[in-house]
């Protein structure tokens, strides 16, 4: 490349007087090494931080290191599988969970006065009998309580998300099992943990009536 | 391996900075780039390493071919060869799926159809390599005599899976000599940041969005606020996991010496399809203004024929589907009304109009170009375009969108204000006086510090995404 076009590539701006030269090489080193000193930092805690191998929010195993074999290697299952044990085993990874929850649950603002009702309600009359068949024995319970300053995840982010998957209609959440804090969206499940048994208040045994949803603890 | 994932920025990346820093000689530096390049092709996928360094080789010789021709006819030959054997290559691995199903349902035939594993990229490195031959046939170029550093141009790790598709001109002289400046390094840094930060923080958080409206198989039920808001958070979410990636791959070239064309240029600021086009994918949009609008049609050139061949080329480079085809035809035709109007007229109608305009084929567009066979395909599309309207037998306004809505809303607020160019601002901003440009650069840093900070703790979530572009 010629020197001219090399140096119009390295310097976008018209020369100035020294005195503006100077203070904007300062500024340049001072943006390198404020950057770098962060990234190496991390690049570092991430090399030489304790990986842990069990998470006890989540109730799990943490992904192990694959063992290296040329079979393994061809056929990609060593450098997924190292992928997989590196994101999964971040030192310190539940308190980067956890701030990764509340992040999401401070996207935006609360719908509404804090409780939601989704969908028709049904008028339930009080006199009826227990047996009532005026409502079919496999109607969907139609109503959800939402309660978003239970728990970080419930009023996170993306709220319809969970109405959404639990239905096949966006637009009538069957049932909606708030997520405790801590926990990231993957991790989303209603199986009992060690450290925080599940509620076992959504078993709805009769069909007519609605379920209606108690949102679990937060974890503390 | 992926760029926005901790593996590739706190490990791979290290790496690969501490060693081309150990190696002084620009030799060494090359074939550090050239191995580490490799091994971060070959991460997943190892064999289809030898198919990109056939592909090299193959076209390293007819560079060399077209270089030694001494009549016209034998540079023909040889530029005839490497055309097919590199449309051929993609056409095979790319394409052939979906011809013989197509071919199948069309005639009720059962011929076998090839089970080919997508190779990330492959659009890319093979337009690089086309680029490349094409120029030499055209004397653009002097061919590559080293083998090693045709390789290095085509293996490149920051552009080599996404992008933006490398002129071989654009960086032939710096693959001969170039150097690392403390302005390179500081704002091909601070790029990369900040491609990192719009696909961590803002993309990957978008998506969740576009997952839980268009994603699921509840695409029919949506009702029209529904529909629209999925299909406008996606046009954010499109922006920032394409543009992100290009912010990281010439923030990356940059450390590295190297300087990569543009590849957006805030295409939401557009007040027409044709300036869109200008702004979006621009290494792309190029590549076929420049390589396919030369192409003569029996014997001379019709603009319209030309137009059609580009815009067919460019939905079908995207996949293998017919949503991209129609994608394709779909801007095909708006550019063809705009070309029949006239600049003069479309400059003469007001300006708020011509942004309504805009933004509306764009993110119908981006509906057209979600709805792939792995989504529902034609089908599901049709549900989506129906429920757009007021045909939509779901109403106007749902809970869903409304409850997604608020509990977003800083998110969305602040990626339709990252669309705007506000680096841009700031720096003209900062001409104005020394103490404002210093004032400025301090929180540039700290900006990029704290999104550096912010973007590595979201990456922990093992949802983050990959780039959509990546399967193309």
């Amino acid at each position: 490349m010629s020197d001219k076009k090399k140096s119009s590539k390295n310097v976008e701006e018209k020369p100035r007087d020294p005195k503006a030269e100077k203070r904007e090489k300062a500024l340049r080193i001072v943006n390198v090494a404020v950057l770098t000193t962060i990234f190496a930092g991390i690049a570092l805690f991430m090399t030489f931080g304790k990986r842990p191998n069990v998470s006890y929010t989540e109730n799990r195993n943490l992904e192990k290191p694959p063992e290296f074999t040329w079979e393994g290697y061809w056929s990609g299952y060593v450098t997924d599988q190292f992928s997989k044990y590196y994101n999964d085993t971040v030192p310190e990874r539940a308190a980067w969970k956890l701030f990764i929850s509340n992040f999401r649950a401070h996207l935006g603002v609360k719908y509404g006065n804090g409780v939601t009702i989704v969908g028709e309600v049904p008028v339930i009359d009080n006199h009826s009998k227990p047996d009532d068949t005026s409502k079919p024995a496999n109607s969907v319970p139609e109503v959800v309580i939402k309660k978003p300053e239970d728990g970080g995840a419930s009023s996170n982010g993306d709220a319809s998300s969970n109405a959404v998957s639990s239905s096949s209609n966006p637009k009538v959440p069957a049932v909606v099992i708030p997520k405790p804090s801590g926990t990231s969206d993957t991790t989303e499940t209603t199986e009992p943990t060690e450290s925080e048994p599940a509620p076992d208040n959504t078993e709805n045994t009769n069909p007519n009536v609605p379920a209606v949803v108690i949102p679990s603890r937060p974890t503390v | 391996m992926i760029f926005s994932s901790l593996i590739f920025t706190y490990a791979f990346l290290p790496i690969c900075l501490i060693l081309y820093m150990l190696v002084k000689p620009l030799k060494g530096k090359n074939a550090v780039l050239i191995i580490l390049s490799l091994f971060f092709y070959a991460w997943g996928e190892p064999v289809r390493v030898g198919l990109l360094i056939l592909s090299a080789a193959v076209n390293y010789f007819i560079g060399i071919w077209i270089g030694d021709a001494k009549s016209e006819k034998g540079q023909k030959a040889a530029i005839s060869v490497g055309l097919v054997f590199n449309i051929g290559m993609i056409a095979v691995i790319k394409y052939s799926g979906f011809l013989m199903t197509n071919v199948n349902s069309l005639f009720h035939s059962s011929l076998p159809v090839p089970d080919i594993a997508p190779l990330a990229g492959i659009s890319f490195y093979t337009f690089q390599i086309i680029s490349y031959i094409v120029d030499c046939y055209w004397g653009k170029v002097e061919p590559q005599r080293n083998f090693f550093k045709l390789l290095l141009y085509i293996s490149l790790f920051p552009q080599l899976i996404a992008g933006p598709i490398v002129r071989y001109q654009t960086i032939a002289d710096e693959i001969e000599d170039r150097t690392t400046t403390l302005q390179d390094y500081s704002e091909g840094f601070s790029r990369f940041i900040v491609g990192l930060a719009k696909k961590v923080v803002l993309a990957d958080q978008l998506h969740k969005i576009v997952d839980s409206f268009l994603g699921s198989s509840g695409v029919s039920s949506l009702t029209i606020a529904g529909s629209w808001y999925g299909v406008i958070v996606y046009s954010l979410y499109i922006y920032f996991d394409f543009s992100g990636y290009s912010d990281m791959a010439i923030g990356i070239g940059r450390i590295f010496g190297f300087h990569f064309n543009e590849n957006f240029n805030h295409p939401y600021l557009c007040a027409s399809i044709q300036e869109f086009w200008q702004r979006w994918h621009i290494s792309l949009g190029t590549f076929f203004r420049d390589y396919l609008t030369p192409i003569t049609f029996f014997g001379y050139r019709n603009k319209y024929l030309s137009l059609a061949l580009v815009w067919l080329c460019t939905g079908i480079w995207h996949g293998a589907a017919w949503n991209y085809i129609l994608w394709g035809v779909y801007y095909g035709l708006f550019i063809l009304f705009e070309e029949l109007l006239g600049k003069k007229r479309i400059k003469k109608i007001p300006i708020v109009i011509r942004h309504i305009y805009s933004k509306l084929v764009i993110i119908i567009g981006f509906g057209i170009f979600y709805f792939d066979d792995t989504k529902g395909g034609i089908k599901n599309l049709g549900l989506f375009l129906r429920n757009l309207t007021p045909a939509n037998p779901n109403g106007a306004l749902g809970i869903a969108e409304k409850i997604s809505f608020c509990n977003n809303l800083f998110l969305i607020i602040a990626a339709v204000v990252c669309t705007f160019p506000l680096i841009s601002w700031f720096k003209k901003l900062s001409e104005r006086s020394l103490a404002a440009k210093s004032v400025i650069s301090v929180s540039g840093t700290a900006v990029c510090a704290a999104l550096l900070i912010l973007s590595s703790i979201l990456m922990v979530d093992a949802t983050t995404q990959a780039f959509l572009y990546w399967h193309f």
